[in-house]
């Protein structure tokens, strides 16, 4: 039971860990607290 | 017997009393409680606790800003100008705001040569006249969301979209989706090399901390 116990709480530790560096890493979105758009701005010079 | 009573009389009444006093004592600290006669007087309490997370949300309309020819093959010179629609809405308490910021610090040409946005903080005049103005930048209008400088600018005037980032648009907590325009501008000089010119602007929403 006490083995059981000690596996399940180092599978939610290393799973809160990894969630986090996914998270930092930007590989998992976390709730939005900072969201990004690009636009792409072009012109052209066309001296004849 | 009588006798034997009335000798540990004083004795028994001693004891008694510092029962008495000791127990209070008790009490009194803490240590020994008294049992619970009136229930209104200790009401047992239940802690209800619920969360609301922090959400925000940002959109834009398009993203390309095709700015057309700045000069033509006739030499012929344009302010170009492109606008995109952004939309806002975040349910923190403390606000939120929309940073911008340019990857290049200005239009860089694909044969070489720029057209040059001002330092940060500083606008600049998008110009045909004569030769015509290297320029490059943005303004944004919204009825909704504040607009911060330099960006709260109008006509051919246009804010710095320089490589550090700066604060375009900001609201404070609000139970509605804003809106802003954006519009970015630049104009080239007739001398100013051929070629096509790019940059790539960054719109960022934070919550406020």
């Amino acid at each position: 039971m006490k083995t059981i116990k000690n596996i399940i709480a180092t599978a939610v530790f290393l799973s809160f860990i990894l969630f986090s560096v996914l998270g930092l890493a930007g590989i998992v979105a976390l709730p939005g607290f900072v969201l990004a758009e690009d636009i792409s701005v072009t012109a052209m010079v066309k001296n004849g | 017997m009588a006798n034997t009573i009335k000798q540990y009389k004083s004795t028994i009444f001693a004891g008694a009393g510092l029962f008495s006093v000791l127990f209070t004592v008790l009490v009194l600290a803490g240590i020994v409680s008294l049992p619970n006669f009136v229930s209104a007087a200790n009401p047992e309490t239940v802690n209800v606790t619920a969360t609301i997370s922090e959400w925000l949300s940002l959109a834009l309309t398009t993203n390309t800003a095709n700015l057309g020819e700045l000069v033509s093959s006739a030499g012929v010179l344009t302010v170009g100008s492109a606008t995109s629609g952004i939309t806002a809405s975040s349910n923190s308490s403390d606000g939120y705001s929309v940073t911008i910021i340019g990857t290049n610090g200005g239009l860089n040409g694909s044969n070489g040569g720029s057209i040059v946005t001002p330092a940060t903080g500083v606008t600049t005049t998008c110009s045909t006249s004569t030769d015509g103005t290297n320029a490059y930048g943005a303004q944004a209008t919204s009825a909704t969301l504040a607009v911060s400088s330099p960006f709260n600018v109008s006509g051919n005037v246009v804010g710095s979209v320089a490589s550090s980032s700066q604060k375009m648009l900001s609201s404070t907590y609000a139970t509605t989706t804003k809106t802003a325009t954006l519009t970015v501008k630049a104009s080239a000089n007739k001398y100013d090399q051929n070629g096509t010119y790019t940059d790539t602007l960054t719109l960022t929403a934070v919550a406020t901390p």
